[in-house]
């Protein structure tokens, strides 16, 4: 199931989790974020209990976001073990997103 | 291996032109396919407020995408949020070619893929494109709450966008290289009024620069006196204008110097059967009610097209005896 995360929970559910975690950042403003709703909502589903899908809604979190040098909607982080392994901004599409998060998930799970 | 399923009509796009012609499409009576690898809206999208809709006195342009998008599937237009990789004249029908490999058959295409934000292609923009620089104010603006952001360009776009931008920045540069805007009046007008903008005159930029992934300033110079100058800020929003998305406009398709696709009135393109609308195709005026507008054309001359062309077919195969 997806978490929503914020400045309270982020570092509990991203930084420290055990498993490799996909930060869908979004805006309720950003169309090109509700277009790549399907795609992640279905690598959630193929990664069942191996990726954390987080969602991050950038409006209610600018601080945090301005920290984590995201300033550009939609931006997808990909994180294991605390780090930052890949970010993916701007107009990104499902194929593109799908190919990242495959190799990412080669590389880390 | 079974032969490819074969429509009346496939638009390729979802903005108000795609969306139009898919419902006047479907009250025509095509089998129309609608392809949109995005959010159905297109650019209208992703403008804060619409005022300039007939019908709309104010409306916010995601609210109003999704209006034109429960309108198409009202009538139950199909949608398939695919990838198109090439659309293939032919004698007989088109194909359209996606990105799965799949292959479509159609009797006519309607282009409505419309166009993409022009680049500055100066030295940082794309460096800081996402970190700083950005081509949408709506989507990006609320990280610039209370910082100082330029907004490059001169028309109806930049005018907007420095005007949404005010409500959030504490201070917004309108960098334009003429002495004078393009935007409409009204716009102008209200531009000129906002006490947190600036307009900085006869200026393009030369570079935006920035510090620990970050943009913090951008180089200017002014195209009267060859001056220079660096102005610090926090976010560079870039409105110079749209170019046509043309990559699937197939080849042999007469298009202008910019790219863009010359039609006739009836949104015809010189290959039969292949129509082009909205942003994508040369016209006077962009605008959302332009593009809803060249749908409805367009889609009435398809079907048009479709009956005359199955008639020519049915009179080609009638036995000799009748």
């Amino acid at each position: 199931m997806t978490i929503d995360v914020n400045k309270e929970n982020y570092d509990k559910e991203v930084l420290e989790s055990s498993i490799p975690v996909l930060v869908d950042f979004w805006g309720p403003k950003c169309t090109n974020c509700f277009a790549l709703l399907p795609t992640v909502e279905q690598l959630e589903k193929e990664y069942k209990d191996k990726l954390k899908v987080t969602k991050l809604d950038a409006s209610q979190n600018r601080r945090l976001c301005m920290n984590l040098k995201v300033m550009k909607l939609p931006t997808i982080l990909l994180v294991h073990n605390g780090e930052e392994v890949d970010r993916i901004k701007g107009e990104i599409t499902p194929e593109q997103l799908t190919e990242k998060v495959n190799t990412f998930m080669n590389q880390n799970s | 291996m079974p032969e490819p399923e074969m429509y009346d009509l496939i638009i390729i796009g979802g903005g108000p032109g795609g969306l139009s012609a898919g419902i006047y499409a479907m009250r025509a009576v095509l089998k129309t396919v609608l392809f949109e690898m995005g959010m159905p809206g297109g650019q209208m999208g992703m403008s804060d407020e619409v005022e300039n809709y007939p019908g709309c006195e104010l409306i916010g342009g995601d609210e109003l995408s999704k209006k034109f998008l429960k309108h198409a599937q009202s009538y139950g237009l199909e949608m398939i949020s695919q990838k198109v990789k090439a659309v293939e004249p032919g004698l007989e029908f088109h194909s359209v070619q996606l990105v799965t490999g799949d292959s479509m058959r159609t009797h006519s295409v309607i282009l409505a893929t419309g166009g993409s934000p022009v680049k500055l292609n100066i030295p940082g923009e794309s460096v800081y494109y996402g970190s700083g620089v950005s081509y949408c104010a709506v989507c990006d603006g609320f990280f610039f709450k209370d910082k100082t952001v330029v907004v490059v360009g001169g028309g109806d776009s930049a005018a907007e966008e420095a005007l949404y931008l005010a409500k959030l920045a504490k201070q917004v540069y309108l960098v334009h290289r003429r002495d004078t805007l393009r935007a409409g009046m009204i716009l102008q007008q209200r531009v000129k009024a906002e006490c947190k903008i600036e307009i900085l005159w006869n200026s393009i930029p030369t570079a935006i620069n920035g510090d620990d992934g970050e943009v913090n300033a951008v180089s200017l110079k002014n195209t009267k006196t060859g001056d220079q100058r660096e102005l610090a800020t926090d976010g560079v929003f870039i409105f110079i204008g749209f170019e046509p998305n043309n990559i699937l406009v197939p080849t042999g398709t007469k298009l202008n110097t910019d790219g863009f696709v010359i039609t006739d009135e009836q949104c015809a393109t010189n290959i039969s059967g292949i129509y082009a609308i909205g942003d994508l195709r040369e016209k006077y005026a962009k605008q959302i009610v332009t593009a809803a507008a060249d749908g409805c054309t367009a889609s009435l001359s398809a079907a048009h097209f479709v009956e005359k062309k199955k008639a020519i077919a049915d009179v080609c195969e009638a036995p000799e005896d009748l």
